[in-house]
């Protein structure tokens, strides 16, 4: 028995049919070998390529992990649903161990010699940054699930698609919770990689426009691992809050800086890595009362984000961080551009993928002309006894934010 | 190559203009069409922008709305972080719109900046504009500045955009004019080379061969190959026709006469493919003559009869048949036998446009082009000037003819004048003596008789020494009113014995024929020429000699067809019945020189003299004749009405004087003899000389003596005339009669003038003498 393309099954049986003659028989195997012919080969069944680099070991390798199991896991259940046009997909994951110029050569190697179909984004907004190029080069719309740099979109890419919120917007509504709980003396400390940069200076320019004050505006660099020199000046220069910049590790660093010098500021806030649940792994309760941003929550209740959530524990066995979260959506949204466009065409998917507006598992997804995001928001949470409050936006908190 | 051709080529001529008017028209458009885009796109980025400004506002305006909602406009967190989020609203506006934008509030300073650096911040604020909305540029760059306030926050928002988003629109459309300026350029160069392949290169092809003198051959674009083809066959119909012009132009140098006309018909007939006839039209025949023919395999003869010579003649036009002539000209056997069909008949003029001639050409059925009748009216030209040029030459040798012939008749004259001189003196004793003795012996003698004889013979022989004298022109020639009938008897009766009597002529004169004014000599001329032509024509077979004169009136018709006036004539005829004249040589009778006698017979002068005689009288003549049958000629002589002062008197009786006393004189004794005998039998007394010096000697003793002198005219010592002069001075009431036998020096009037009473021809008769001398002793 053999199935076409149509689905059609054939019994070769038939020509053992012992009422017709040998030409009709003839003629019968004869139209039957054609349409084996017509048979789509193997080809029909290949799978859609998509290529990610990550930074599966070194600096960057608990986010990249997440970014893994997100994508791994969309790739599973978009495979279970009919793949992409009904073709299946297959999601390469690479190692670049955090440096940017192995990224670029992986990157390469997807574009020419395997010739993927599509590409998410590396980790980070340094290696992003280091691999845009050569994406925009080849015209391969590049979906970013690790990378919130504004400076991203400020090149002219055009095929740089955010799938979350950039930095810019990341310390917007802890700055908020100060406002509304008087806090306005305040020192921010950032690493100097791409990231860190850009949410310090929209976290200065977003102070300015809350009418808070600067005490102290301070870089750092990156991978410094003691911090303490600046949690001093912190105590020292009277301020009461005390904004990070910067990844985990940042935000670690500078939790057992305060530990050491036995000093919190009113609040502190150390950016994206108190949203993992690494954060408070490795902080533990000097975690507690740490604010930080997080790009998704499964408590957002946004469309399938339970189910995700659910699923995810069930495969990994621990909750998904934010990250996680973003990979799936970063699938999620690719799905929804091939099937709007009806191809996997990489022009008539950048098309659709810049005309969207839809619902992921992290909220709604839409991006401005540049590719930036615009439309999905952010959450900010604060460890308290061992658990990641939501405390803003005020309408889906979890918790009263505590100073 | 000159600049000069250069600018004349054909590439430049036609594409030069083209490429200027594209050039201007594509600067134009563009120049146009960039500003059009650009104040498009200044104005596009202006509604932009100030649309934009409203949207702006309306964020702020609803925002605001948002905090007043909330009953919290009292809270000032809640304020502050309104505005926050209003900020962040307006950048994310600011930014999906690329549009710079900065917000500040009064007395927080600057809260929003975007894409705008400090510089460009620096300059606005320097410069900032009162104007709600304005341009300006800063670094090169264009740029829209709008700005407004919203009052509830006290804020003021600028926005600035600058022009670099409708850029690319005006680089696309320089490129596109660009791209369409190459490709214009290229399609003119394509135009060039196509223009270089098919159309200059074939030109230059076809004008090389012809300045070469070559027939261009080209092969290939149908219109270039139509030209070459029509240029070739224009410069072989040009060749073709050169060769006729130089044909023509070489017999012209090199031919005259008949040779020149049968050269130029020839070369008529070889160009045209026709028959051609040349006829030279004669005014005194009123008949065309045949010049040259050529094309047909026999002289025509009279085949040109029936050609329409007369109407061409009359109209002054050409007259061209193209199909059908010989059914439009049935009687012109050379048509008809050839069964022509094109006949062009073609007037040939004179220089005073008169017609001296037809070109006749027929044959097969032909169309006459331009060229063909250009060529004809060539030959009609040339033949003309050569009629002309061959009249003049005619002229020149008559008139050389005539010189010489006057010259001779001059030298005979002279003879003639002396031998006359000298026989009238042998005669005139003769006649004197003779009619002396007819006086005296009685009429019924033997003797009268026979001396009457010798009487009539004397006056025979003077008659014979007059016709002697006229026929050497030496008689004198005055036109006076007389009867033309005694002369043309006398003539008749010279005539008479100088023709054979084989020939009889018959005399019809009229003697009621009214008085002309002419010449006696003359009319005495006339007759003898016209009837000694008439008895040549006779010759040895004789015939008659028919001589009529008649008085005869004539009107208007006839004598404009004369070319005289109506009136009344005196028609002399003189007819015979010999060979007659052929019809084509009638009309030149009257030529100088033309005869158609044996050599020595005849010096073609007869009939040349007579007509210049008639003219000179105011008359015509006609001659008709038929071959075989004879000929008649007509001369008419305007009648006379005037009378001719006084009648000689003629009576039979002789005049006698009354004894007067006359001097004679003569130089040859024998005359002054037989004078003196005469004069004193006629009842005068003389005394006689024979030396006029002697004469005047014995005149001058006594002048009062004598009543009368009488002397010769030509004599040794003192002439006639002379003596007469002397006498003269010494009685100048003396008349004198002067008798000569020839004189070619004294007129009548001359010797009237003198003094001299009278004048006698001798020999003269005893009653002539009677007569005159009592005329000049009346004229006292």
């Amino acid at each position: 028995m053999v199935m076409n393309s149509f689905g059609l099954v054939f019994d070769f049986q038939i020509l053992r049919f012992p009422a017709l003659s040998g030409l009709w028989k003839r003629i019968l195997l004869f139209f039957s070998m054609g349409l084996l012919f017509l048979q789509t080969p193997c080809s029909a069944q290949d799978p859609v390529t998509i290529g990610v680099s990550l930074g599966l070991t070194g600096r960057f390798s608990v986010m990249a992990e997440e970014l893994k199991n997100g994508f791994k896991l969309w790739e599973q259940n978009v495979s279970t649903e009919n793949g992409l046009l009904g073709r299946p997909v297959r999601v390469i994951v690479r190692d670049d161990k955090s440096d940017p110029e192995l990224a670029v050569s992986i990157y390469r190697e997807f574009i020419k010699k395997e010739q993927v179909d599509f590409l998410f984004a590396p980790y980070s907004s340094l290696i992003t940054a280091a691999v845009l190029p050569l994406a925009e080069e080849n015209g391969m719309p590049l979906l970013i699930a690790g990378a919130a740099a504004d400076r991203l979109w400020e090149k002219g890419y055009r095929n740089a698609i955010g799938v979350y919120t950039p930095a810019g917007k990341f310390t917007l509504g802890f700055l908020e919770l100060l406002v509304l709980n008087e806090l306005d003396q305040i020192t921010v400390i950032y690493a100097d990689d791409p990231f860190s940069i850009d949410l310090a200076e929209s976290t200065q320019k977003w102070i300015r426009r809350f009418g808070l004050n600067i005490i102290e505006f301070q870089k750092i660099e990156k991978g410094r691992m003691d911090l303490e020199p600046w949690a001093v000046k912190t105590r020292e220069n009277g301020s009461q809050v005390l904004m990070v910049c910067g990844h985990m590790n940042e935000a670690v660093n500078m939790t057992m800086a305060l530990k050491q010098i036995k000093w919190r500021p009113k609040a502190f806030y150390a950016s994206v890595g108190p949203a993992l649940q690494g954060f408070y792994d490795r902080c533990g309760p000097e975690a507690e009362g740490v604010f930080g941003t997080s790009l998704w929550e499964p408590t957002a209740n946004y469309p399938g984000a339970r189910e995700f959530n659910e699923q995810f524990i069930a495969t990994y066995g621990h909750a998904p961080g934010y990250h996680a979260g973003l990979a799936y959506a970063a699938g999620q949204v690719l799905k929804k551009a091939v099937d709007e466009s009806g191809s996997i065409d990489k022009k008539q998917v950048r098309e659709a993928l810049f005309h969207m507006d839809t619902m992921t598992i992290i909220g709604r997804f839409g991006v401005d002309k540049k590719g930036k995001q615009v439309r999905q928001h952010t959450f900010i949470i604060q460890w308290r006894n061992g658990k990641k409050e939501l405390v803003w936006p005020d309408q889906i908190k979890t918790a009263e934010p505590e100073f | 190559m000159s600049v000069k051709r250069i600018l004349k080529s054909l590439p430049i001529r036609m594409f030069i203009p083209v490429i200027m008017a594209l050039g201007l028209v594509g600067l134009g458009m563009y120049f146009f069409v960039l500003k059009s885009v650009s104040e498009f796109a200044d104005e596009q980025i202006k509604e932009s922008v100030a649309d934009i400004s409203g949207e702006i506002y309306d964020i702020c305006d609803e925002n605001f709305l948002d905090l007043m909602q909330s009953g919290k406009m009292d809270d000032r967190k809640t304020g502050v972080v309104k505005k926050a989020v209003t900020l962040g609203i307006i950048e994310e506006y600011a930014r999906q719109n690329d549009i710079g934008c900065r917000l500040t509030e009064t007395g927080r300073g600057e809260l929003l900046r975007y894409q705008i650096d400090p510089d460009l911040r620096e300059f606005i604020e320097a410069h900032h504009l009162k104007e709600i909305s304005s341009r300006f540029q800063f670094k090169g760059r264009k740029y829209y500045f709008q700005h407004f306030d919203f009052n509830p926050w006290g804020w003021h928002i600028g926005l600035v955009k600058d022009t670099k988003a409708y850029a690319p629109l005006i680089e696309r459309v320089k490129l596109a004019y660009s791209v369409t300026g190459m490709l214009l350029v290229l399609g003119l160069v394509l135009i060039l080379l196509v223009q270089e392949r098919f159309l200059r290169k074939p030109l230059a092809r076809i004008i090389t061969a012809m300045q070469t003198g070559q027939v261009p051959d080209y092969k290939g674009i149908y219109e270039l190959e139509f030209l070459s083809d029509n240029i070739s066959e224009m410069m072989h119909s040009l060749e073709e026709r050169n060769k006729w012009v130089e044909s023509l132009y070489l017999i012209a140098i090199t031919n005259r006469g008949k040779d020149f006309f049968q050269l130029v018909a020839q070369a008529l007939s070889d160009a045209l493919g026709l028959n051609i006839l040349v006829l030279r039209y004669n005014q005194a025949g009123n008949s065309f003559h045949l010049t040259a023919f050529s094309g047909l395999d026999h002289e025509p003869y009279e085949d040109f009869a029936g050609l329409p010579g007369a109407q061409i003649l009359a109209e002054k036009r050409s007259i061209i048949v193209t199909s059908g002539a010989c059914l439009e000209f049935p009687l012109a056997p050379c048509l008809t036998r050839i069964n022509a069909q094109t006949y062009a008949g073609i007037p040939v003029f004179d220089r005073g446009e008169v017609v001296i001639g037809t070109m006749n050409l027929f044959g097969e059925e032909k169309h006459f082009t331009q060229w063909d009748l250009n060529l004809i009216q060539t030959a009609c030209r040339m033949v003309a000037v050569e009629f002309e040029y061959l009249a003049k030459e005619k002229d020149k040798a008559g008139l050389e003819v005539q010189l010489q012939q006057a010259q001779k008749m001059e030298a005979i004259g002279t003879l003639a004048g002396g031998i006359a001189h000298d026989f009238n003196n042998i005669l005139f004793p003769v006649l004197g003596h003779t009619e002396i003795l007819l006086e005296d012996i009685p009429e019924d003698t033997p003797i009268h008789d026979r001396l009457k004889k010798i009487y009539k013979g004397s006056i025979r022989a003077r008659d014979l020494v007059k016709q002697i004298l006229t026929f050497s022109r030496q008689e004198r020639f005055e036109l006076k009113t007389m009867q033309l009938q005694p002369v043309i008897h006398e003539a008749l009766k010279f005539i008479r014995s100088t023709i054979p009597t084989t020939i009889d002529i018959v005399q019809d004169i009229r003697e009621n024929c009214s008085s002309v004014r002419a010449d006696a000599t003359q009319i005495h001329q006339i007759v003898m020429n016209l009837a000694t032509n008439a008895a040549h024509a006779m010759d040895n077979a004789g015939g008659k000699l028919k001589v009529s004169l008649e008085e005869i009136r004539m009107d208007g018709g006839d004598a404009t067809h004369l070319d005289m006036k109506p009136g009344s004539y005196v028609c002399l005829r003189v007819a015979d019945t010999g060979t007659g004249i052929d019809k084509e040589l009638i009309g030149k009778i009257f030529d100088p020189f033309f005869t158609t006698k044996a050599k020595g017979k005849g010096t073609g002068m007869g009939l040349s003299v007579v007509h210049g005689i008639v003219d000179q009288m105011n008359g015509s003549i006609q001659a008709f004749s038929e071959p075989g049958r004879g000929t008649e000629f007509k001369v008419y002589f305007p009648v006379e009405h005037r009378a001719e002062g006084k009648e000689m008197i003629q009576t039979g009786k002789l005049i006698r004087g009354r004894g007067e006393k006359i001097l004679l004189i003569d130089d040859e004794a024998d005359i002054v003899s037989m004078e003196e005998q005469v004069l004193e039998r006629l009842g005068y007394q003389v005394v006689a000389f024979t030396e006029s010096t002697k004469a005047l000697k014995a005149f001058c003793k006594t002048p009062d003596t004598f009543d009368m002198i009488i002397t010769d005219m030509a004599m040794p010592g003192m002439s006639g005339d002379r003596l007469a002069a002397e006498c003269l001075k010494k009685r100048p009431d003396i008349p004198i009669l002067l008798c000569t036998g020839f004189s070619d020096s004294l007129t009548e009037e001359k010797m009237l003038s003198q003094g001299i009473r009278g004048f006698l021809s001798k020999p003269m008769g005893m009653g002539e003498l009677a007569q005159k001398i009592h005329e000049v002793l009346d004229s006292e």
